[in-house]
């Protein structure tokens, strides 16, 4: 090997090294991507207005109607916490499935891209010819038919 | 030996053909036939995850499974990106009014090599996918496939 | 002969299948500052997905995207006005890998950044991207902005300086000269292109 060939492989190896480090301190990707969404400005939300033909008025959502909802908050409280410690037990296993998905996801938006541009050359000129051929010994004009 | 002559215009209709290959993916691809000798055994992981539950595919299984897809996405979209080049590459050598012959085989050598790698690496997670799976996951696969109205391993 | 218009692969598996090497990339243009490189790329998403930048297919995909990933480090530098200082915070993870194996790719690294340090921009970017990125002169050459000459000296004048700091005492510490005293590129090189392009 020469100096230069030493060098390079030095420096070769160094910056492996360093390419490992910024491979594991890389913000993962999907939250990257989902705050660059979340950063493009939005569509303008045009408000829709229905008129009713009898009143030529627009109709206004009907108004909720006022409940307490620390009624609701008394009920689901044990659920709640009961909730949260399966969320914990299944947080991982969920985690990977969403994983999975996404991945499956990706990757069938890929291989419905996938072709190859060659294949139109399969069909080769004067094809349709020899799927026509005459069969031997089967008398003047008979055709072999095409398979 | 080509036993026709092979007209500028065929040449022009290649180029065009090949522009339009590339460029209408949707129609070309979708799940594998069964009339595919090549595919027809194999099973793609979109299948596998709408059927997850019917073949009880166990946390590895799933695990592996991604591990794989994401190894080979990297490689096959950075393929593509190289496919497109060459083919439009080749497409503006076949398109001139003469063509050199040496260099139109140049161009198509280096396309069909990037094809051949992207379906290498297709078939290689395919098969790879294949193998984690057992005999008895195998069979409920083919016949969930071969039945896609069957409500069993349908996502809740 | 007009070609139809080809539609491209998927942009976001194709950002993904380079994140990280557009993380060491940002990084670098970012002299070393983990933070500042999220925050450039950060910026470089949201112009690749917004349409504000776009590919068209006259380069490779990925020196492209490194090319938008250096201008939006330019950018960031000159509105932030701040001074990218060179990292020297522990790398995260450090703990599951063995102490003696941490230990020697910590100096490791921090020689080689000191002595990336000691080059001028442009020599420290060429061995970027060729020994970390495994890109050629030329591809190199396309994301600096420079004539495939210009990027060839550079190359060949930072392995030359780098020969000498990573050998001068092992820790990548020349006492001869520093960046400063003797850079080897006074003003641009013929062939340069200082401007920017996107």
């Amino acid at each position: 090997m020469t100096p230069d060939d030493d060098l390079d492989e030095l420096l070769r190896h160094r910056f492996a090294g360093v390419r490992d480090a910024d491979a594991r301190r890389a913000p993962a990707f999907g939250e990257m991507v989902a705050r660059a969404r979340a950063a493009i400005p939005a569509e303008p939300v045009v408000p829709i207005e229905v008129r009713s033909p009898a009143t030529r008025s627009p109709i206004a959502p009907a108004a909720p109607q006022r409940r307490s909802p620390w009624r609701w908050v008394a009920a689901a409280a044990p659920l709640a916490v009961a909730a949260g410690l399966a969320g914990i037990w299944l947080a991982p296993s969920r985690a990977a499935d969403r994983e999975f998905e996404r991945l499956v996801s990706e990757w069938s938006r890929t291989e419905r891209a996938l072709n190859a541009p060659t294949d139109g050359l399969l069909a080769v000129p004067g094809s349709e010819y020899l799927r026509r051929l005459p069969a031997l010994g089967s008398g003047a004009g008979a055709t072999r038919r095409p398979s | 030996m080509i036993p026709f002559p092979i007209p500028r215009r065929r040449l022009l209709v290649v180029a065009v053909s090949l522009l339009a290959a590339v460029s209408a993916p949707a129609a070309a691809q979708s799940a594998p036939s069964v009339d595919d000798p090549i595919t027809r055994t194999l099973f793609e992981p979109e299948l596998i995850m709408k059927h997850r539950r019917a073949i009880n595919l166990t946390d590895e299984q799933r695990d592996a499974i991604s591990r794989l897809i994401k190894e080979l996405q990297g490689q096959v979209v950075s393929l593509q990106w190289e496919l497109q080049d060459q083919v439009e590459s080749l497409a503006s050598e076949l398109g001139r009014p003469r063509v050199d012959l040496d260099r139109a085989r140049d161009r198509l050598e280096r396309v069909m090599q990037t094809e051949r790698k992207i379906k290498e690496g297709h078939l290689t997670l395919l098969v790879r996918i294949k193998n984690l799976l057992s005999p008895q996951q195998q069979a409920t696969l083919s016949k969930l496939r071969a039945e896609p109205s069957a409500k069993e391993g349908v996502e809740e | 002969m007009a070609h139809p218009a080809l539609p491209p692969p998927d942009l976001e598996a194709s950002l993904e299948a380079l994140h990280e090497a557009s993380f060491g990339w940002a990084r670098n243009c970012c002299d070393g500052d983990p933070d500042d490189a999220a925050d450039v790329l950060q910026s470089t998403f949201v112009k690749v997905l917004s349409g504000g930048a776009r590919f068209s297919g006259h380069s490779s995909f990925r020196t492209w995207l490194f090319g938008v990933i250096r201008l939006t480090a330019l950018e960031s530098r000159r509105k932030g006005g701040r001074e990218l200082s060179l990292d020297g915070q522990p790398e995260p993870e450090a703990h599951l890998r063995s102490a003696d194996a941490t230990l020697i790719e910590a100096e490791e690294h921090a020689a080689l950044r000191a002595a990336l340090d000691m080059l001028p921009d442009r020599q420290r970017e060429v061995l970027h991207l060729v020994f970390q990125q495994d890109l050629s002169i030329a591809e190199a050459s396309t994301i600096m902005g420079v004539s495939l000459g210009s990027a060839r000296v550079h190359y060949e004048r930072a392995k030359k300086r780098m020969r000498t700091l990573l050998t001068e005492d092992g820790h990548g510490r020349d006492v001869q000269a520093s960046r400063h005293d003797a850079p080897e590129v006074k003003g641009p090189l013929p062939g340069d292109d200082t401007r920017e392009r996107s």
